[in-house]
């Protein structure tokens, strides 16, 4: 046993993930090109796989599967992928619904779009009658009792998804944040 | 941030979230934004939580709402109607295949919900008996043409209601595929790379994701793993498969890495088995509502002993 035991974990940390890199990462692209048609976002999906990685200090020697691992790290990389682009398409399809006067200007364009693919991201996941109360009353200016007939519900019950939906958004946030 | 200090802020969070739910509401009273201003004036843990939320509002308000609805609605409806779509059982590209699957993150956010080291139990609104194990996440998705519930992550155990007058399908649905319920009592679990189904009474039918042609029907006393090109060989159920639900994990010669992934569900963290030790043969019942209990047994009991690294990585290595 040395003298700086966790300058040694620490080595062997990096010494399994640049092995488990040589020995995977090819694989890794391979297979994304296949399921996502294109060699750029696959490239780009595997390099962000390992970012994960490394990021949550995974010791990648002691998973049973580094593939099977690899994998749902990558598929959660690669959805996140299409949601973003699926944004993107709406966004686009709601601008030019809209007179050119009542756009985004140039520099907010961008934020306005990163704004929306995160709020998305923090909506998704939520039960579907959840995200939509949060959506009719925050974005649709709908009051409770006018959103409790149009989907069926209680005003009581749609306080409660408001609060769900807010407490969604306020730890994903959190866990972001940390 | 501590754990501890985490978690009091995660409740504040609950409770400022109910706040901002009554404040917003058309029937909130004045009595309410009193009660709001002594709650906030409570503590600075109270303050801390909402500012989340100010910081939430601060972001929705940078998108006009003219487009923020539609979009989210979109975007939405766009993913239900691949649900949908999934329950219908028809072939899907590996782009809208990939877009299905959530993030771990959500399952807090999901229907229903049970915690690492929970069990939750729920009716479903046709009278179904719905069981959630540790850290299990469930959607709802019931129409007038069928009901089905997404898992999205965990395990869960179904009796399906034996109302007669029920016609409309029961289907669970989870990343590799679709499992329909034939009038059952039933088991699911969401493993990494595949899905298990596991049937106590009467029969399922299975039908992969990507490989609907090959569906299987499964009947009581069997499990089998699959995924969505493949369903495995079938097996027979397991001893003692349903026996979390009592609060016990009950394993006959199940290799010592497989109990201790199995008791690591129902705990934050990881317990890692030694190289040399992973084989070795246990048998017995172990208390998955007291991990360390069920980990002081096993050294008691076999050539082994614990190694806890930080609360969160426990090793177990041979004596």
């Amino acid at each position: 046993m040395s003298s700086n035991p966790t300058a040694d974990v620490q080595t062997a940390y990096i010494d399994g993930v640049e092995q488990n890199y040589r020995e995977h990462n090819g694989w890794l692209v391979n297979w994304l090109r296949g399921r996502l048609g294109c060699m750029s976002d696959a490239e780009d999906v595997a390099q962000d796989t390992y970012f994960r990685v490394i990021r949550a200090e995974v010791d990648m020697q002691v998973i049973q599967e580094p593939r099977s691992y690899l994998l749902t790290i990558a598929r959660g990389i690669s959805v996140d992928l299409f949601r973003r682009r699926t944004v993107e398409r709406w966004y686009l399809d709601a601008l030019s619904l809209l007179p050119e006067q009542e756009w985004p200007s140039e520099e907010d364009n961008a934020i306005v779009l990163e704004t929306l693919i995160e709020i998305d991201d923090m909506l998704t996941g939520l039960g579907s009658k959840v995200r939509e109360v949060f959506i009719l009353s925050r974005f649709g200016g709908l009051k409770y009792a006018q959103i409790a007939e149009e989907l069926g519900i209680s005003v009581r019950t749609v306080n409660n998804h408001m609060a769900r939906a807010m407490e969604s958004c306020c730890l994903f946030q959190l866990e972001h944040d940390l | 941030m501590s754990v501890d200090n985490i978690t009091e802020l995660k409740q504040a969070i609950r409770e400022a979230a109910g706040w901002y739910a009554t404040l917003e509401s058309e029937f909130a009273q004045d009595e309410d934004r009193h009660n709001f201003k002594l709650w906030l004036g409570q503590s600075a843990l109270h303050q801390q939580a909402w500012q989340k939320v100010e910081a939430i509002q601060g972001k929705l308000n940078v998108i006009p709402a003219r487009i923020a609805e539609p979009v989210l609605q979109q975007c939405d409806q766009s993913r239900r109607a691949f649900i949908q779509k999934l329950a219908m059982l028809a072939l899907l590209s590996p782009a809208i295949w990939l877009a299905y699957q959530t993030r771990p993150w959500h399952r807090w956010t999901a229907d229903y919900r049970a915690g690492v080291g929970q069990q939750k139990a729920f009716t479903l609104p046709d009278g179904s008996e719905l069981l959630l194990n540790t850290d299990t996440a469930v959607n709802l998705h019931f129409d007038q043409q069928r009901r089905v519930l997404q898992l999205v992550r965990g395990e869960v155990l179904i009796s399906t209601t034996k109302n007669t007058a029920e016609l409309r399908p029961f289907l669970v649905t989870t990343s590799q595929g679709t499992v329909e319920a034939l009038g059952t009592r039933f088991m699911m679990q969401e493993l990494p790379e595949a899905t298990r189904v596991s049937v106590l009474e009467d029969k399922v039918r299975i039908q992969p994701g990507r490989a609907p042609e090959l569906k299987r029907v499964l009947q009581a006393g069997e499990q089998v793993d699959f995924n969505a090109h493949r369903i495995q060989a079938t097996q027979t159920l397991a001893t003692g498969a349903d026996a979390w639900q009592h609060g016990s994990l009950v394993v006959v010669d199940r290799p010592l890495q497989d109990v201790l992934t199995e008791l690591s569900r129902y705990r934050h963290g990881f317990i890692v088995c030694d190289e040399r030790i992973k084989q070795l043969k246990i048998s017995g019942a172990f208390p998955v509502n007291n991990i360390d209990q069920s980990l002081e047994a096993l050294t008691a009991s076999f050539p082994v002993r614990q190694n806890r690294l930080t609360p969160y990585w426990i090793q177990i290595v041979p004596n």
